[in-house]
């Protein structure tokens, strides 16, 4: 009874626009310590939120968010290698090829993204652990594990990974393997490709080994090493 | 997630369920208030050198039926403001109460400041963005006229969604695509408008509510006209077109019977 | 063939997998609404860094379909000024897409770079300032602003600073970035004349011995010459460009703004 009386004893318009609180929190230059999301206020927010954004089942959807991907990490004796593709697409559009998918934690904490939302993994050293590598998607999956791929290249890295990849690699070996993975996944992937950004975790924190093109990478891989073969050199 | 290449990073069916398009669309099973019932059609506008000429016609339809033909769809606020109102009628005149409270609130404070047209604008586009944003929207497309901070002429628009714009000359729904060609060649552009004697304005005005009941079927040719400038509104609800001319229709072919 | 290559091509013969891997649709059923929240309202922006400025520019023109419903609908604004006409603001942000998605982000954003100028005493640098659209965008993760926002400032030490978003807040510091409807058409252009993607030095070699064009950053007035040709060029191509192009530049002196017409058809 309070609340009829309530809404029919207030002005009409105290009934539209924000509520106090609403207008407080757009107002806050923080950001909320605890991520509060806006969801549309229907039954099913997950359904609207596929429905407006799953570019696969739908290819005309209207909000399209950069996915497609090839990252990976892989212990071995001198440490972890961690290896990325920089390129974010959202459809058939290269919507960049310069995205930074390795994210520096601190100087000995790693972390690598793929995709608007999935997986993920986290490449460091503790004293605890040592090198410790795993694996986390946005389903939940947590994995420890010496050798991952993630991304809609992982299968062509995997491919070149676990055909060279040794425990006892050298860290020059191991940096070229890994560089060598992600540019095999650039070549056959077509969701994948730009730079390649490649990191070494060891005992006392990460070192970067660039940030490099592959097409000169993948030019000087043929004509040098002889691989990729199936591609001609030809000009004419 | 997916893990296939082909779609990774995605949902899974099994997961998430099926991909459900109709969240899309705006037909199928749905409840009333989520789409327009009884309804109004265009409103027009233009703005001359002291203030801005709005008209729409009287008609409310319920579909294909001219349903009532005394609508009153023009509304005044504050003796400085003209909102045109297209889109559903019960949204309309929730609206319309609304405004009233506000109105009563503002009068309370007697503080001598008074919400002009860009004022009221903006309060619309936000209680029509909210409304939006709930999924629960009020079914109307506005166009709100008076004089800005400045004194200047003000005309701007605003829809269901919360989209606002503002130009010389605005319509909604079908003037859209018959009215504004018409308004647009007398005024093109920002520049044209202190060009723009009132009687120019209204002329214009009367003939594109012609030709709106010449095409559109859901208009009528009672119409509403106001005028709003710095000294106050001159708001006409009982106009009736005139001199209309259907000779034109004498040489369409190839609807109904005749075909050739 | 086309099957063979199509998105799922595994449906039909692949290998008995757990769960179906094409998407499926719904199979009907009673859905809760049928309201449709978000419209697009066209144009195109654009925005570049140079070594002392940035650039922010749009087409003003707002669409619904194949209307044109205002020949001058800004689309590139100041944040944080002194007031509400932008005075002595140094941060500027573009957005385009669902015009009142937009409206309602550069609002938020203005509000807090205000605010921080209010309870800090200092004005919000623009690398915190584009760390913050990232988590509005982001905070509407599940109902997203159907926009494409692109921050232009100077950074710490005075160089030209650009940050592109998509519509979930991911973002990235850039050179240049074009978005909305023409993006398509100018990034490649952009690619092409900013970042010298393709351009070799001539005379350096025989096919993939070339030598690539080192970059240099460009000249303000190159710069700007460059974003006009950008969009006099994607209003020849694409309908929903047009009417007016908008520039805003920030150098150290403050944000200048530039008007110039675009074709009107």
């Amino acid at each position: 009874m309070d609340t009829l009386v309530a809404q029919y004893s207030r002005p009409l318009f105290e009934n539209e626009g924000s509520s106090q609180e609403e207008q407080l929190e757009l107002i806050q230059t923080l950001p909320p310590l605890s991520l509060k999301f806006a969801l549309p206020p229907i039954a099913q927010p997950s359904a609207f939120l596929r429905a407006t954004t799953d570019d696969h089942s739908n290819p005309d959807c209207p909000i399209k968010i950069a996915h497609g991907t090839t990252t990976l990490a892989f212990r071995f004796k001198g440490g972890i290698i961690v290896a990325t593709d920089s390129r974010a697409t959202a459809g058939n559009w290269i919507a960049s090829q310069t995205v930074k998918k390795v994210i520096e934690i601190n100087n000995c904490l790693l972390g690598t993204m793929a995709g608007g939302a999935a997986g993920t993994m986290c490449a460091g050293v503790t004293p605890q652990e040592g090198p410790a590598l795993y694996y986390i998607d946005s389903d939940g999956t947590r994995l420890a594990g010496n050798l991952f791929c993630v991304g809609s290249g992982q299968t062509f890295a995997y491919g070149v990974l676990d055909a060279e990849y040794s425990y006892d690699l050298e860290d020059e070996a191991a940096l070229e393997l890994g560089r060598r993975s992600i540019l095999a996944a650039t070549h056959r992937d077509a969701y994948s490709g730009g730079f390649i950004n490649l990191y070494h975790v060891k005992e006392d924190g990460w070192v970067k080994h660039g940030f490099s093109d592959t097409n000169p990478i993948f030019w000087k891989t043929k004509l040098d090493k002889g691989e990729f073969s199936n591609v001609t050199s030809e000009l004419d | 997630m997916n893990h296939f290449p082909q779609a990774w990073g995605r949902p899974r069916d099994d997961i998430y369920g099926h991909y459900d398009a109709s969240f899309l669309q705006s037909s199928g099973p749905n409840q009333h208030t989520q789409s327009p019932v009884v309804t109004g059609t265009s409103v027009i506008a233009v703005k001359f050198k002291d203030g801005v000429v709005v008209a729409a016609d009287n008609l409310a339809s319920y579909g294909s039926l001219a349903r009532f033909t005394d609508v009153k769809r023009l509304r005044t606020f504050n003796d400085t403001t003209v909102i045109g109102f297209g889109g559903d009628v019960s949204d309309m005149q929730y609206l319309d109460r609304v405004l009233s409270s506000l109105d009563i609130k503002e009068s309370y404070a007697n503080d001598g400041h008074h919400l002009n047209a860009k004022n009221l604008h903006t309060y619309l586009a936000k209680v029509l963005y909210k409304r939006r944003s709930d999924f629960n929207p009020l079914w109307n497309q506005l166009l709100v006229a008076g004089t800005d901070d400045d004194g200047k002429p003000f005309l701007s628009s605003a829809d269901l969604l919360g989209t606002t714009f503002s130009a010389p000359t605005l319509a909604t729904g079908f003037g859209a695509h018959l009215a504004q060609p018409l308004l647009r060649r007398i005024v093109p552009d920002e520049a044209a408008v202190g060009g723009i004697t009132q009687e120019a304005a209204v002329a214009a005005v009367k003939e594109c509510m012609k030709v709106l009941f010449y095409r559109d079927a859901r208009s009528l040719d009672k119409y509403s006209i106001a005028v709003v400038t710095n000294e106050g509104i001159d708001l006409k609800e009982d106009e009736k077109l005139e001199a209309q001319s259907w000779a034109f229709a004498e040489g369409i072919r190839g609807y109904g019977t005749q075909v050739s | 063939m086309a099957a063979l290559f199509g998105q799922d091509a595994l449906t039909d013969n692949g290998p008995g997998y757990a769960f179906s891997q094409a998407p499926s649709s719904a199979a009907g059923g009673i859905r809760e609404r049928s309201f449709y929240p978000y419209t697009d309202n066209g144009g195109s922006t654009l925005g570049i860094a140079g070594e002392d400025f940035t650039i922010l520019a749009g087409d003003t023109r707002s669409t619904s379909g194949y209307n044109i419903n205002t020949r001058y609908a800004p689309k590139v604004f100041k944040i944080g000024g002194d007031d509400s006409e932008g005075t002595n603001a140094t941060i500027i942000l573009s957005v385009v897409g669902f015009a009142a998605d937009g409206q309602i982000l550069k609002e938020r954003l203005d509000t807090i770079v205000k605010m921080y100028r209010y309870q800090h005493g200092k004005p919000m640098s623009v690398k915190a300032c584009a760390q913050r659209l990232s988590t509005i965008l982001y905070g509407k993760r599940f109902f997203p602003y159907y926009v494409h926002a692109i921050l232009g400032g100077l950074d710490e030490e005075g160089k030209g600073a650009l940050y592109s978003y998509d519509p979930v807040g991911s973002y990235e510091r850039e050179q240049c970035r074009a978005g909305g409807a023409a993006a398509s058409l100018i990034m490649p252009f952009l690619d092409n004349q900013v970042n010298f993607k393709n351009q070799y030095v001539p005379e350096s070699g025989e096919g993939h011995a070339l030598q690539e064009r080192p970059r240099v950053p460009l000249k303000r007035k190159e710069t700007e010459e460059l974003v006009r040709d950008a969009f006099t060029s994607a209003v020849e191509r694409h309908i929903e460009v047009g009417d007016g192009l908008q520039m805003l530049v920030v150098t150290k002196d403050g944000v200048e703004e530039i008007y110039s017409p675009l074709k009107r058809d």
